[in-house]
């Protein structure tokens, strides 16, 4: 082989390495990596949700709970006046919030939901009480959430939405 | 005779170095320009969601405001319903506020029409102002909350504050 083809193959092998190695890199950094902002809208959305008045009186009607206030009744074990148990009510009551909100579906922008409510005391040793978990969906893209806590003695209650994309 | 020789072919091989340099350099400034541009779109995007949520938070303020604030309880989110409808009857709040476009709507429950005094509290919109103009909106979630005169109790549900601004033609 000549000296000058030696060159060319060296070369040519040098901008090979240099172009896999910048792939590579350009692949890592610019992945579509699944996102999760904290957003504005959703905190408020959360904000709003916990003064909306619920068909749950737990104590006398007409002293309907907030939903805010039905987190807690619903970690009591609380029942309404009206036979239901609160934490149904919470249920039944969170997706129609939502899904007036948001259009979600898999045809849609939005394709799935995660909504949580935890209890969470302030000591470190002890672990977080599941109020309610409700899910719509699949979530796999980028995530937009947020988190609204609620002071509820001894602790908080701490309440996310993610809205999937 | 040979020492001409051997200083062209030295030349000739400062001068194909020169071009794989500046190939090399071409090629590098391509791809930093394709990764940089990348980058800046990203960094738009994320100067584009701030800005929207600084504006949501300015509209979110018009809840606190005394024209429509909820005084029966302490919420800061809370826009009296009662007082929105009464005020959408007060011509004079037209030109109170530079938007060309006011409106509270509920969006659970969900009613379509727009409220009068007769399908009051049955409705779904409460416009004040809408000029008809141009005009880019943002809406933030708020509670609507009203007296209920049947059940006499403090009902609130939930609902959103739609802000007009005229866009620039």
């Amino acid at each position: 082989m000549k000296r000058g083809q030696e060159e060319i193959i060296g070369f040519v092998m040098i901008v090979v390495v240099v172009t896999i190695v910048l792939v590579i890199f350009l692949g890592l950094s610019i992945r579509d990596e699944p996102v999760n902002k904290d957003s504005r809208e959703i905190y408020q959305f959360l904000e709003s949700s916990m003064e909306y008045t619920t068909d749950c009186a737990v104590s006398f009607v007409p002293d309907y709970s907030t939903l805010g206030e039905l987190f807690g009744d619903c970690l009591a074990g609380s029942k309404c006046l009206n036979g239901k148990d609160s934490c149904d009510v919470l249920e039944e009551t969170v997706p129609l919030l939502i899904e007036s909100s948001w259009q979600v579906g898999s045809d849609r922008p939005i394709k799935a939901y995660e909504f949580k409510s935890v209890h969470s005391t302030n000591s470190s040793n002890s672990q977080d009480t599941k109020i309610i978990e409700l899910n719509s969906g699949n979530c796999t893209g980028s995530v937009i959430g947020s988190e609204y806590l609620a002071p509820a003695f001894p602790g908080n209650i701490i309440t996310s939405l993610r809205l999937c994309f | 005779m040979h020492y001409l020789v051997n200083s062209s072919r030295g030349q000739l091989k400062i001068q194909q170095m020169a071009f794989v340099l500046v190939a090399i350099m071409i090629f590098f400034a391509m791809v930093g320009l394709f990764y940089f541009s990348i980058k800046i779109a990203d960094l738009k995007g994320s100067a584009q969601d701030l800005r929207e949520d600084k504006v949501r938070e300015t509209v979110r303020k018009m809840a606190g405001s005394p024209e429509f604030a909820w005084t029966a309880s302490d919420c800061a989110s809370c826009i009296d319903l009662d007082k929105v409808l009464a005020l959408k009857e007060r011509k004079v709040y037209e030109d109170f506020w530079d938007f060309s476009f006011l409106q509270i709507s509920r969006v659970y429950p969900s009613e379509g029409e727009e409220c009068t005094k007769l399908n009051y509290p049955r409705c779904g919109t409460i416009t004040i102002i809408d000029k008809k103009e141009n005009t880019i909106a943002h809406s933030a979630f708020v509670s609507l909350c009203r007296f209920d005169g049947v059940e006499e109790y403090s009902k609130c549900e939930l609902g959103k504050i739609i802000l007009g601004f005229e866009s620039v033609k």
